[in-house]
């Protein structure tokens, strides 16, 4: 089968998501402990009655979702009760306040303890529609029998109507304490009484997604993530039944991450880079392999893995090449299909070394004015301390992709950006630190 | 203009880039994708883009100076145009905060770009925006490959850079002459971007290790000397100045241009001398700096300047060049007037005069008669002065006239705009002075108060308060004290405004309407610099915090008496409020009630002039208009307003609606206001009235569905309390600072400790007052404060009071002191209190010290008490009252009367007060005592005394 050039060209198109299968390659093996297993432990074993909050966090694209599938179903057949969704379905994410997070889980899990024939008594909740219907002219669906329309009407109404959904804050934020009152009252206590006398262990939510919360400015100029789960966090955290949110990979590495370890009582899991290279500094056998099928695959969608291989002259002009491309992305995905995007840029397939060489350059070049002497400083330090000891400096450098972080099973890393690490100013601090 | 053997060269020197570029474009016609081209020079640039636009491989879009996105922006564009590719230009022409918002846009909107644009875009920045944009937008540069950069060959690159030098060199001794040579113009010279590039170039050419030739070098030198001079640089500044001087002083072989430019068309070179003249000149300009910025070494800084400009006339003259000459002769002129050199000013003015009569001049010739006009002021020859002040406003009248014939003479209308906003004012000052002393007083004050208006602070304050204090002083030595006050007033906000001020003495702080902008709200008003004064920001921004968070919806301020709560909101809450946009809101509309007789009807009133536009549009269209508040409230809500309901001292609302109905009916709305979204509620109230709120909360609880309304709670109250001595100290050190009034920090200690004996905390109104008294005597070091005598403190707010009486001017002095007086009284446990009262009462009570007195001069005194900040005027009906600002003063009224005059007033007024106790007992310790019941028994004991004193 020959290489479909124009085919190949656009799969290497750095700004398209993956949205064909046959492109997706499983990294789950190289990226270290089994992070899903750690957090269903924590639910089942060591705090089946006491509610816990987990937080979750890693790149975008990084697969969390498909992980969150797998929690899903190891606590479903540990006998829990699992209510998961996609938050930016229910969700505005440039303009998130803590009411709209409570409304919508309030939302998903009546929906999903209702289809499940538990009901829930009316009470503050049908006092706070009437009110809100009142107020806002807002026709809401009130039902003695089902609380769950109306919390559907209004998180509806907040996402589509930039206008009903500021009048919604202002109503619903300075009330904040109450509905949280009554969310654990109303709703969450007695839904975890009838599952249990229905023989399940409990109630589980999953918010995925909430990661994708823009970094616009609240009030006090405040970054949103930071106003959402730093300053409210508490808030976020005293739901009474076992919760999983993801977060925005920056507050990870905030200066604020004591702050928020503290309100939610833990610290958020994170999903890494790919590890090309062990702790050590040596080649990762098995990482590169992944990464080299995630090359291949977008030259030979429906070629099996060997023979990908087989075909690799037709892509590079040596396996060299191809390991190079690899190594030189530092396991950061985006990047790797960027540079093998430059190289069909500059040259028609099979791709040489030189060519590769050049694109490689050319990122340095991009690089380098963007970095000042403080930044280096930065870097080298961290780099000295193969890791980041909470300073929000740091921050920018890995988002700005001057430093990679990596965590598997060997421990926790920093690195420097292998594009970086050939720079002339690099190498002189690394004869001479 | 083409060149193509240029153009030939330049696509040569970037083959490589160009074919990745066209790869792009080619393989992924029909779909997205993002490239990101690096080119500095606009030349380069544009020969680039013909090249690939043409065979309709792409499109241009230029961003225009105006966009609300780049997503947008391009939207418009492919709205009319579906071009295969798009190359987006014109990035570097915005500035770094407004590219840092657009990136910032585009990387949270990138997926849109993805899903909306099926065309490769090219973003074509210069360097800089580049790494602006990987800064700021890092996962929408990650959606593109590497930047592809094109370049300029070296040669090139030199030539522009030279010849760039020549060019500035060039403007500089030919366009506006002194006229653009203040220092903030420096910079604005020459086209921005072409400086831009030159940068680069420089960047570029040293990048490769390259030495620019000694005239180059010069040349350089000469650019980076008025880049670090219009940064302020001033030590980097000077020695590139001297460095490039001393290049042109020694080396005169004239450039001579190479064969590859011959027939490109060139800025005229200058020859060494006249590049040793722009030198020498802009020494000139760094001295004169210097003289401003090092206060200590202003006259030697003044005679260094004088050196390099006399040397630079003289190249002028010795060359012949009389054109140039004319032009720069002002510059020496002004430091000869700074210097005070009056022989040598006449001397040049003169030579001015022929100069400018030659060249056609007379705008620069104005000016010669006003150096001559002020020679001969200080001569004391008034005449001469008189004559040469009206002939240089005549010139400026007939070039204005000329104008009106020929209106596209561009050049000399902008001369007669600098001239009309630097000269005029000072030519009709020194009119006026002249006429002054010449006795004919009317002419003289027409003239003062026109040069008042023609100065304006912003363009020199101290010409603008110069004239201002000559105005004062004339108006009030003619008795025409009401009018001293007002130009006294006008001078004080002049020097707020200018922080020349750090405290604001008495009384609440009104904001200033501010001269609508165009395109601005008229209702719009700005933050009072007196509020900045005043130590408060703080509490400012932090109630603007809370009210701009939706999880508050109303704010109860509570404080002691005369800690600042109606200043805050009035001054500086308001004014703030019209600022701010939270959320999806396009105006918020603050509404501020300070008594509550007809409260709805007030709010009503606001709330119809705030929505009259679209109440308009709701008629015009024949809708049903709303008339009652709350459906004008929901009506403003829906029209995305955010109203702020602001309830200055609240403690009135339980006098004035002593029934519970009525209150009932305000806490209803209340409630109703606090369950509306984009409504909010701040109420001001005495700290000692707090309790009244439980009954509001109570009822407000009643009446609302969800019942949760908890007015007490830490999170709705904000305590506003007196200054604790540091927190004091703190306040005087900012306020101090900022307007460069240095105090001695032994002297600060002192102060807090002497505001603090009394209580242990700092009244800020006792600071204001002692502290404007404090810089009025220009008091700094503790040694001079404590020569004030043995209670320092006292005396200064002694003398607060008395220069405020004295602005009345002496005849009415005596006048003053009994007005002020009977705002004042005690209370049986002798504490000091403020009685307010209408002015007819104090009319009654002047005839009953036997001091009728006539309206004017009442209402001259009452004018100045209530400007100086003394006293408050209430407006209120049926009748307006007067109330002295706040208890602290009451003592220092009372000691300085004379005390048979104590004693006459006491005796009547006793009397009155027990009438007015007996019959209305239970309500001591009112702000203000109920009006009807003690009127009346005021008038009666007034009338008992009037009786007593005819007897006698």
């Amino acid at each position: 089968m020959p290489l479909d050039l124009t085919r190949f060209y656009q799969a290497a198109n750095p700004s398209r998501p993956i949205q064909d299968p046959r492109y997706y390659i499983d990294f789950s093996a190289v990226r270290g402990g089994d992070i899903i297993q750690e957090i269903a432990r924590t639910i089942v074993r060591l705090s089946p009655d006491e509610p816990t909050t987990q937080l979750l966090t890693g790149h975008i694209g990084s697969g969390k979702s498909t992980e969150l599938f797998r929690l899903k179903a190891q606590l479903e057949a540990t006998n829990y009760h699992v209510v998961y969704f996609e938050s930016d379905r229910d969700l505005e994410m440039s303009d998130v306040e803590v009411t709209d997070i409570l409304m919508a889980i309030a939302r998903q899990i009546t929906t999903s303890l209702e289809a499940a024939s538990i009901s829930f008594q009316p009470g503050y909740f049908q006092r706070l529609f009437k009110s809100i219907a009142d107020t806002m002219r807002m026709p809401i669906e009130i039902s003695e029998i089902s609380l769950s329309a109306g919390f559907a009407t209004i998180t509806t109404q907040s996402k589509d109507s930039a206008d009903l959904r500021s009048q919604l804050h202002q109503y619903l934020e300075p009330r904040t304490k109450n509905i949280l009152d009554a969310i654990n009252g109303e709703l969450l206590e007695p839904a975890i009484a009838a599952l249990k006398q229905r023989g399940k262990a409990g109630l589980v939510t999953i918010v995925d997604n909430l990661d994708r919360v823009y970094t616009t400015r609240k009030s006090g100029d405040r970054p949103q993530p930071e106003y959402l789960f730093v300053d409210r966090g508490d808030q976020l955290k005293r739901l009474q039944c076992h919760m999983v949110y993801t977060i925005p990979l920056s507050l990870a590495f905030s200066d604020d991450l004591p702050i928020l370890t503290n309100r939610f009582g833990v610290s958020p899991v994170v999903l890494s880079m790919v590890p090309v290279r062990h702790i050590t500094g040596e080649c990762h056998p098995e990482s590169l392999a992944k990464l080299r099928q995630m090359v291949l695959a977008r030259a030979f969608p429906d070629l099996s893995e060997r023979d990908r291989l087989a075909h690799l002259p037709e892509v590079f002009d040596a396996i060299d090449s191809l390991d190079r491309l690899c190594t030189i992305s530092g396991g950061h995905m985006r990047n790797l299909v960027r540079y093998l995007y430059g190289c069909l840029r500059k040259q028609d397939p099979p791709i040489p070394r030189d060519t590769l060489e050049r694109v490689i350059r050319d990122e340095c070049n991009d690089m380098l004015g963007l970095i000042d002497d403080r930044e280096w400083q930065l870097i080298f330090s961290a780099v000295t301390a193969r890791s980041l000891q909470g300073n929000s400096d740091y921050n920018e450098l890995l988002r700005s992709l001057y430093l990679y972080e990596y965590r598997n099973d060997e421990g926790r890393w920093i690195d420097i950006n292998p594009v970086l690490a050939e720079t002339h100013i690099f190498r002189q601090w690394q004869a001479n630190p | 203009m083409n060149h193509p053997p240029i153009d030939n060269h330049l696509l040569r020197h970037n083959q490589q880039s160009l074919a990745e570029l066209k790869t792009g474009l080619q393989r992924e016609a029909g779909t997205f994708s993002l490239t990101i081209a690096v080119c500095n020079y606009s030349l380069l640039r544009n020969v680039l883009l013909d090249h690939l636009s043409q065979g309709d491989r792409a499109q241009v879009l230029r961003l225009p100076a105006h966009i609300t996105s780049l997503f947008a922006a391009i939207q418009a564009h492919l709205h009319t145009a579906t071009p295969p590719a798009l190359m987006i230009v014109g990035f570097e022409l915005f500035s770094a905060p407004e590219l840092k918002a657009l990136f910032q846009a585009a990387n949270l909107a990138r997926d849109e770009f993805r899903k909306q644009f099926a065309l490769p875009l090219v973003l074509w920045m210069t360097e800089p925006v580049r790494q602006q944009f990987a800064r700021d937008a890092p996962d929408f540069r990650s959606f593109s490959p590497s930047a592809i950069t094109f370049t300029v060959p070296k040669i090139v690159l030199e030539h522009a850079l030279r010849m760039g030098a020549e060019q500035v060199f060039y403007t500089v001794l030919e366009q506006g002459g002194d006229r653009d040579q203040t220092p903030g113009a420096l910079h604005l010279r020459g086209c921005p971007s072409l400086r831009g590039e030159l940068d680069f170039a420089l960047q570029e050419l040293a990048r490769q290790g390259w030495v620019p030739d000694a005239d180059l070098a010069a040349s350089i030198a000469f650019l980076q000397g008025r880049a670090a001079h219009s940064r302020l640089e001033m030590e980097a500044a000077k020695a590139h100045y001297e460095r490039s001087l001393h290049h042109w002083q020694t080396h005169t072989a004239p450039y001579v241009l190479p064969e590859w430019v011959k027939d490109m068309a060139a800025t005229p070179l200058l020859t060494a001398i006249e590049k040793q003249a722009a030198l020498l000149m802009h020494l000139g300009l760094w001295w004169r700096s210097n003289a401003v910025l090092q206060r200590s070494a202003y006259q030697a800084s003044l005679r260094q300047a004088r050196r390099y400009f006399e040397q630079c006339l003289e190249i002028f003259r010795e060359e012949e060049q009389r054109q140039r000459l004319a032009n720069f002769l002002h510059m020496l002129a002004e430091v000869l007037q700074k210097q005070q050199d009056w022989d040598a000013l006449e001397t040049l003015a003169v030579e001015g005069i022929s100069l400018h009569q030659e060249t056609r001049d007379r705008i620069r010739l104005a000016r010669d008669h006003g150096f001559l006009a002020e020679v001969a002021l200080v001569k004391a020859d008034w005449l001469t002065a008189k004559g040469e002040a009206q002939l240089a406003l005549k010139l400026l009248q007939s070039v204005a006239a000329q104008l009106v014939e020929t209106p596209e003479d561009v050049p000399l209308a902008q001369a007669l705009a600098i001239a009309q906003q630097f000269q005029q004012g000072w030519y009709q000052f020194l009119l006026g002075e002249a006429e002054m002393h010449l006795g004919q007083t009317e002419a003289a004050i027409a003239h003062l108060e026109s040069a008042r208006h023609a100065t304006n602070p912003d363009v020199d304050l101290t010409l603008h308060r110069h004239v201002l204090r000559h105005l004062i002083d004339h108006y009030f030595n003619q008795g025409r004290y009401a009018d001293a006050f007002e130009v006294k007033q006008a001078l004080r906000r002049v020097e707020y405004r200018f922080n020349l001020r750090a405290f604001i003495g008495a009384g609440i702080v009104q904001s200033h309407p501010v001269a609508p902008p165009f395109g601005r709200d008229p209702a719009q008003r700005e933050i009072a610099p007196e509020i900045r004064a005043s130590g408060r920001m703080e509490d400012i921004n932090a109630l603007l915090r809370r009210l701009e968070n939706p999880q508050n919806q109303v704010i109860v301020i509570h404080g002691p008496s005369g800690v600042g709560k109606s200043s805050i909101l009035s001054a500086g809450l308001v004014p703030a409020l019209y600022s701010l946009q939270p959320g999806d809101r396009v105006k918020t509309v603050p509404i501020l009630i300070q008594s509550y007789d007809r409260w709805q009807a007030k709010i009503l009133t606001a709330l119809q002039e705030a929505l009259s536009p679209w109440l308009a549009a709701a008629a015009d269209r024949d809708q049903p208009e709303p008339e009652d508040v709350r459906s004008l409230l929901r009506f403003g809500v829906e029209k995305s307003q955010f109203f702020v309901l602001l309830f200055d001292q609240f403690e009135e609302f339980f006098f004035d609606e002593p029934d519970l109905d009525e209150r009932q009916s305000f806490y209803t709305f209340l409630q109703h206001c606090i369950d509306q979204p984009w409504v909010k509620v701040v109420l001001a109230l005495r700290e000692d009235y707090l309790h009244h709120l439980i009954e509001a909360e109570r009822i407000g609880n009643e009446v609302s569905r969800l019942g949760d309304l908890d007015l007490l709670s830490r999170s709705v109250r904000y305590p506003l309390g007196n200054f604790t001595p540091s927190a004091a100290a703190a306040v005087i050190e900012t306020l101090t600072t900022n307007a460069q009034y240095f105090l001695e920090p032994a002297l600060i200690q002192r102060l807090v400790a002497d505001l603090a004996a009394a209580t242990g905390s700092v009244q800020p109104i006792e600071l204001q007052i002692v502290g404007a008294q404090l810089q009025r005597n220009e008091i700094s070091t503790l040694a001079q404060y404590e020569a004030l005598g043995p209670s320092p403190k006292e005396k200064l707010a002694q003398q607060f009071l008395t220069a405020v009486v004295r602005d009345c001017g002496p005849p009415h002095e005596k006048l003053a002191w009994l007005v002020l007086y009977l705002l004042t009284d005690v209370d049986r446990n002798r504490q000091p209190v403020r009685p307010s009262k209408t002015r007819e009462e104090l009319e009654y009570e002047l005839l009953l010290l036997g001091f009728p007195v006539e309206p004017q001069p009442l209402d001259l005194v009452l004018s100045i008490l209530v400007g100086s900040g003394l006293v408050f005027h209430i407006p209120q009906q049926p009748e307006d009252r007067y109330q002295l600002v706040h208890d602290y003063l009451v003592p220092d009224v009372r000691e300085v009367q004379a005390p048979d005059l104590i004693a006459e007033l006491d005796g009547a007024r006793a009397e009155a007060k027990a009438i007015a106790q007996s019959q209305h007992r239970g309500q001591a310790g009112h702000r203000r005592p109920t009006l009807l019941v003690q009127g009346g028994a005021a008038l009666a004991a007034i009338g008992r005394a009037l009786e007593r004193r005819f007897k006698q």
